[in-house]
């Protein structure tokens, strides 16, 4: 989240005053990124739309205390997951669920939509590359990409060490550059052609570092 | 020295070293085919969905804040509950002390009813959910997936009323003097205390009505001096637009079932199962050959099972070969 202040604030007026628009503009800021993840967990629309809430049913009821929690990111991910494991213990009927038994689900959308970089083929090629991953790495890759998580923020919601955050992150990037360089010269030529159109790859570098 | 892979991901994240950095670069620029890839991985990642499904999250919203009003109902009633409770305490050890607070209380009661007789309360259960609710007279009611119950936070004296959308199993609290009358959108259930069924959903063409045990009668809003009486393992079908009634003696477990949540159903047309599939499943299903509708089955399912599982089981109990097409929430079914 980049405006933390404004979450500080939102958090201030929700337990100081009960104020309910706050409540709501804190609920649409992290609605997005706490439904996908619990979606990757639960592959049900409606299940996980039903743990977000639960989330903040939650953390409603228990708005005097929102300021002793320190990282509200954490919490609420942390929170997400936990209440997410729970449906899926509850629907294999078994007591725990550890995240070894989550089968994750990635879709292309969730990827990137369609661009004229990367063609519906392309994407499909990448889409099925990334399914191949285990499912913990698939978890991790969609965290940090699509939820724009930090590598420390998603080791303290999934409770694993930073090193392996990074091995997941690399073994998923090492799968998508083998795509990218398997995909037909044709189409590579094209895209290249588009990437240099687009900017000048060699200020881009000197920019970038 | 870390794979090329991981410091790329090092360096998305922002945490990277000037060793790193330094290694990158020079990666980057040993060769093109890097340099291309590089971008292009870049650019994967950097890519964002459009947050534009705005309307989702406020849907979601709506439904967290129906939720939150709930429970404060709920903690308020369980208040009032252990004020009366600690009145009984009192009751044995001070009779003085008892009537002085119970008159203060019944005075408060009276005030609070004047109030309270226009407040309602509106329990909405979502797709794919199901949800028991004590109302305050102490009837029970279950409410199936997609449907709402309004009812008064307080019923009046002379009749106890509240409206149904969608489906509900209602046990009602036996009180001769004061009726109790389910509300639909075009029929009104009046009944002193039974159990009884009533599938009332505003896309279907008709209101079901069934009773499991006692009495109830069954007045339609067009022509309310026309009513009918129905007795146990009789359902009432109402239909909306030519707003003609049937009854037929059914097997009511049939309709009981969805509250232990279990879909259960004999001979009954593809098409009925479909709707009650869309609902459970928050899903939309489209026959792509209509004679597909006409299909009966007769089955069970628990409504946790996955739903690809429940349409594999009907792909393979059909004589006919079907299979069905998936996009989204839509499922199109048609002939092999």
């Amino acid at each position: 989240m980049d405006n933390n202040e404004n979450i500080e604030l939102l958090c201030r007026k929700i337990s100081q005053n009960s104020d309910q628009q706050a409540f709501k503009e804190l609920y649409l800021a992290y609605f997005d990124r706490l439904y996908k993840f619990a979606f990757s967990i639960l592959h049900s629309a409606e299940f996980a739309e039903e743990a977000v809430n639960d989330v903040f049913l939650n953390i409603w009821q228990k708005r005097s205390r929102l300021k002793t929690i320190n990282n509200l990111t954490n919490y609420l991910f942390i929170s997400t997951k936990n209440t997410s494991f729970n449906y899926l213990s509850k629907f294999r009927k078994e007591r725990n669920t550890t995240l070894d038994e989550v089968l994750v689900r990635f879709e292309i959308d969730e990827l990137t939509p369609e661009t004229a970089l990367f063609s519906a083929e392309i994407r499909s090629e990448i889409e099925q590359a990334i399914n191949q991953l285990s499912p913990k790495t698939k978890l991790v890759f969609q965290m940090a990409k699509v939820e724009g998580l930090k590598y420390k923020e998603i080791a303290e919601i999934l409770n694993i060490s930073v090193n392996t955050i990074d091995n997941h992150i690399a073994t998923a990037i090492k799968k998508l550059s083998h795509v990218l360089k398997d995909i037909s010269s044709e189409e590579t030529n094209l895209i290249l052609f588009q990437l240099f159109t687009r900017f000048n790859i060699n200020n881009l570098i000197k920019h970038q570092f | 020295m870390d794979s090329i892979w991981s410091i790329i991901g090092k360096n998305f994240d922002g945490d990277i070293s000037q060793d790193e950095k330094n290694a990158l670069n020079e990666w980057i620029n040993s060769s093109t085919t890097n340099k291309h890839l590089y971008f292009q991985i870049k650019e994967l990642w950097n890519h964002k969905q459009d947050q534009t499904n705005n309307s989702q999250a406020i849907a979601a919203y709506d439904k967290l804040i129906n939720r939150i009003k709930f429970a404060e109902v709920v903690q308020s009633q369980s208040r009032v509950q252990s004020i009366s409770a600690q009145i009984n305490q009192f009751v044995k050890y001070a009779a003085i002390i008892f009537f002085i607070l119970s008159f203060g209380f019944l005075s408060y009661y009276y005030v609070t009813e004047e109030n309270s007789n226009k407040e309602f309360c509106t329990i909405s259960v979502p797709k794919g959910n199901k949800s028991e609710i004590i109302l305050p007279d102490g009837s029970k009611i279950w409410l199936n997936n997609n449907s709402r119950l309004i009812y008064p936070k307080k019923f009046n004296r002379s009749v106890r009323e509240v409206e149904l959308i969608g489906e509900g199993y209602f046990e009602v609290q036996r009180n001769t003097k004061v009726p109790f009358v389910v509300k639909t959108s075009d029929i009104n259930i009046k009944v002193l205390g039974t159990k009884f069924n009533v599938c009332a959903y505003p896309n279907d063409k008709i209101i079901e009505t069934t009773l499991i045990s006692g009495k109830v009668t069954v007045q339609s809003n067009e022509n309310p001096e026309e009513t009918n009486t129905l007795n146990p393992g009789e359902s009432m079908t109402f239909d909306k637009l030519s707003n003609h009634s049937a009854i037929t003696h059914v097997d009511t477990k049939f309709y009981t079932f969805w509250m232990k949540g279990e879909f259960v159903f004999k001979d009954e047309k593809f098409e009925t199962l479909a709707k009650r599939i869309e609902r459970i499943y928050n899903v939309e299903i489209i026959f792509d050959d209509q004679t597909l509708k006409e299909k009966t089955y007769t089955g069970g399912f628990k409504v946790d099972d996955n739903i690809y599982s429940i349409l594999e089981i009907f792909k393979r109990s059909t004589s006919e070969p079907i299979e069905y097409i998936t996009d989204r929430n839509k499922i199109t079914i048609r002939r092999k």
